[in-house]
């Protein structure tokens, strides 16, 4: 049984009917839901009634504020599972069945998605599940359901935020969300006037945010990375240096000083989602150049536009890319950038190198020929595409071929794993292979060098990483 | 009936493997392959201790102390084979997996022969068929007087003869009796036109399969296409005009 909860002030009445209609149209049918009238509202009661259905139970408080009204009808739910609902929002058909559903693992506390407004495109997506960025800011809607046993309660006492409160408290106590692609339901866009909407005020937001990560005893970090397209690369730094994490940071109120921006794109039609980075406020602004980024400069971005933002961000932005080729790219685009590999954390134990030789294998499609020949000239060595989730230490080396000839993740990654690497990246124990030359010199010298290189000792490569990949440069920066 | 694939290499540790593997793969199982490395200094070597802990009993290995050159190789190769067929293959090619049978085939009716070959760039692609043709045994042998004026007319071609010599196969006592020249005809990789050029004198029987049995690879680093056309040339006349002497 499942018990929605939803709480019930000055609602929009033709919304609230779509609201209770969707919910007694879901092809789920095991539920009960608690309406919660915050005060009373007769015709709120009037539209209860015209359904008829005996699911739809209402109870009234005085009114008290949302929070209150939720605990209210909390404790009339009787169902295991219980969501808290809004009068605005309309849900999908499917909805119930499929996140109820998820609750068949014993691990799960609750489920969440993310959702859409009415009569808009589009909607706020949610993201995987992760306690550590939840804590840099709340990604999951209020209206999601959990088990009853993990549920906190709302907490009346804070002015804004509740929903953040009581998924960081499920998760305090040790609660796991699990997180389903897609979108739930729609809402009502919301009033200018509500916490959600656009003309709050900064002060009073940060307030808020400020009462909430004193409750959870969460930092106030100064350092914000962010990152559209590379964001668990943006997480992974922003772990290492001790920063927050924002996909976008200016979207909400923030007093952050500095901005790092991994990966930042030019491109006319996206370029207002970095705009964060000229916010005159900051103290520091970094930007990370990506090869996707740097590939869009040489490839599809006008003159005029390069030499416009050129200059905004030579002026008041560090720019790093991550090897000499970029850096060549991007001076000769007009850019004042430096060399700083993106730092990577020290995994710590180095594997021997397997006994039978195995090679990670990532390229890009127009080295696709060239590696599917390669792989019949060294029939003594195993070659497997690279994913995310193979065990590194069941290899020994990465074979990597990039059009953009730079250092990548999963090269670091390897590096500093003291695994090998065959590669046309002109940096340190990269095994370099010259790309332009003929293609028939150009495969003799792969395939020699990689079995050269296959089961090469690499404690030099690792200490040079190790040093060249720690936060420490970057740290310096930011002091 | 035993066919022997023999394979000279240098220095083509990228692909030998290839070679190798497309010898593995015949149609015809009853074969021996050959393999004659030439002093490489590349990593052929290491692929050599791999091919041979594989348990593939039809490998047979040499390795010359030093450089020997490719006839050498090739002589060296039909010498210890003991197919009743030779096959011709070149370390940077392809056999097709029914080479060794069509080749069986064609050799119950003449004494040598030869097939299509399909061209292919370093890493395998395909650029097109070289269709075997008959073979004009009297044009072959006609002394070159005027190379000078053949080469400006960029008709280098029809002194080629048409045979992609890594399609070649012949009965074991011929490839006995015409072992391939070595020193400069072997250095300007003429060897195989030499060979050829004396068999016909001699009234060897041609035949031809129409068939692609081999992948032939371009690459940048053939002899072919390193050496000069005009030292070719002026060798080739001058074995045609002691063809014409013996004659």
């Amino acid at each position: 049984m499942v018990s929605l909860i939803i709480p019930v002030y000055r609602p929009d009445y033709e919304v609230f009917k779509k609201c209770l209609k969707s919910l007694i149209t879901q092809s789920f049918k095991e539920w009960e839901a608690v309406i919660a009238l915050d005060g009373p509202d007769n015709a709120a009661r009037i539209i209860v009634d015209g359904f008829t259905d005996k699911r739809l139970k209402v109870v009234e408080k005085a009114q008290g504020g949302a929070p209150a009204a939720r605990n209210e009808g909390f404790k009339h739910a009787t169902g295991e599972i219980v969501w808290f609902w809004d009068c605005d929002c309309v849900i999908e058909p499917d909805t119930c069945m499929t996140l109820v559903k998820e609750f068949d693992n014993k691990d799960v506390a609750f489920v969440y998605s993310g959702y859409k407004f009415l009569g808009e495109n589009g909607g706020i997506p949610a993201e995987p599940f992760d306690p550590w960025t939840l804590k840099c800011g709340n990604y999951i809607s209020t209206c999601f359901p959990m088990r009853k046993e993990a549920f906190p309660g709302f907490d009346e006492s804070l002015k804004a935020f509740q929903d953040w409160d009581l998924w960081l408290t499920i998760v305090e106590r040790g609660g796991k969300g699990l997180f389903v692609p897609g979108y739930a339901f729609s809402t009502k866009v919301p009033d200018a006037q509500s916490i959600s909407g656009r003309n709050f005020q900064k002060d009073t937001w940060l307030d808020r945010v400020a009462a909430v990560k004193n409750k959870h005893n969460l930092p106030d970090r100064k350092v914000c990375v962010s990152s559209q397209d590379h964001k668990a690369e943006g997480i992974r730094l922003a772990k290492l240096i001790d920063a927050d994490y924002k996909d976008v940071p200016n979207y909400k109120p923030n007093d952050y000083d500095t901005i790092i921006q991994v990966g930042f794109s030019l491109h006319p039609g996206r370029i207002r989602t970095f705009s964060g980075i000229f916010n005159q406020a900051l103290k520091k602004k970094i930007i990370f150049w990506t090869r996707e980024n740097i590939q869009e400069i040489q490839n599809t971005i006008s003159h005029k536009a390069l030499t416009s933002y050129t200059s905004a961000l030579n002026h008041s932005v560090v720019q790093f890319v991550e090897d000499l080729y970029a850096k060549e790219i991007m001076e000769s685009a007009g850019f004042k950038v430096a060399i700083l590999p993106m730092p990577l954390e020290n995994t710590g134990d180095i594997a021997p190198l397997p006994a039978t030789p195995k090679i990670l294998v990532d390229i890009t499609d127009d080295y696709r020929q060239l590696v599917a020949c390669l792989c019949h000239s060294l029939p003594e060595i195993q070659f497997e595409h690279m994913d995310e989730n193979k065990p590194i230490n069941d290899y020994n080396a990465i074979l990597s071929l990039n059009t953009e000839r730079t250092m990548s993740f999963n090269v670091k990654r390897m590096l500093l794993c003291g695994k090998n690497v065959i590669s046309n990246i002109q940096s340190p124990f990269c095994g370099y292979v010259d790309v332009n030359s003929e293609i028939g010199k150009y495969m003799s010298e792969l395939v020699d060098a990689t079995r050269k290189r296959v089961n090469k000792d690499t404690s030099a490569a690792v200490a040079y990483y190790k040093n060249q990949l720690s936060p420490n440069k970057l740290q310096e920066i930011l002091k | 009936m035993k066919v022997s694939f023999v394979i000279p290499t240098f220095n083509h540790a990228a692909w030998l493997p290839h070679a190798v593997k497309s010898c593995q793969e015949q149609t015809h199982k009853d074969i021996e392959i050959v393999i004659i490395d030439d002093f490489s200094t590349d990593t052929t070597n290491q692929y050599i201790d791999w091919l041979l802990k594989q348990g593939d009993t039809r490998i047979v290995y040499k390795r010359n102390e030093k450089n020997m050159g490719r006839s050498y190789c090739r002589n060296l190769g039909n010498k210890i084979s003991i197919g009743e067929i030779t096959c011709v293959l070149d370390s940077d090619d392809v056999a097709a997996p029914d080479r060794a049978i069509l080749t069986m085939k064609k050799l119950t009716k003449c004494q040598v022969c030869y097939g299509s070959a399909t061209a292919m760039n370093a890493i395998g692609l395909s650029l097109g068929e070289i269709t075997a043709r008959p073979l004009n045994v009297p044009a072959s042998l006609t002394p070159i007087t005027n190379w000078r004026d053949d080469l400006e007319k960029g008709i280098v071609e029809l002194r080629e003869n048409g045979i992609v010599h890594s399609t070649m196969g012949y009965l074991r006592d011929i490839a006995l009796k015409y072992p391939y020249a070595e020193g400069n005809i072997s250095d300007l990789g003429i060897d195989d036109w030499d060979q050829q050029i004396r068999m016909m004198r001699d009234g060897v029987i041609f035949d031809y399969i129409p068939d692609s049995i081999c992948a032939y690879r371009r690459h940048g680093e053939g002899i072919s296409q390193t050496r000069d056309p005009i030292e070719v040339m002026k060798l080739k006349a001058s074995i045609l005009e002691g063809v014409k002497c013996s004659q």
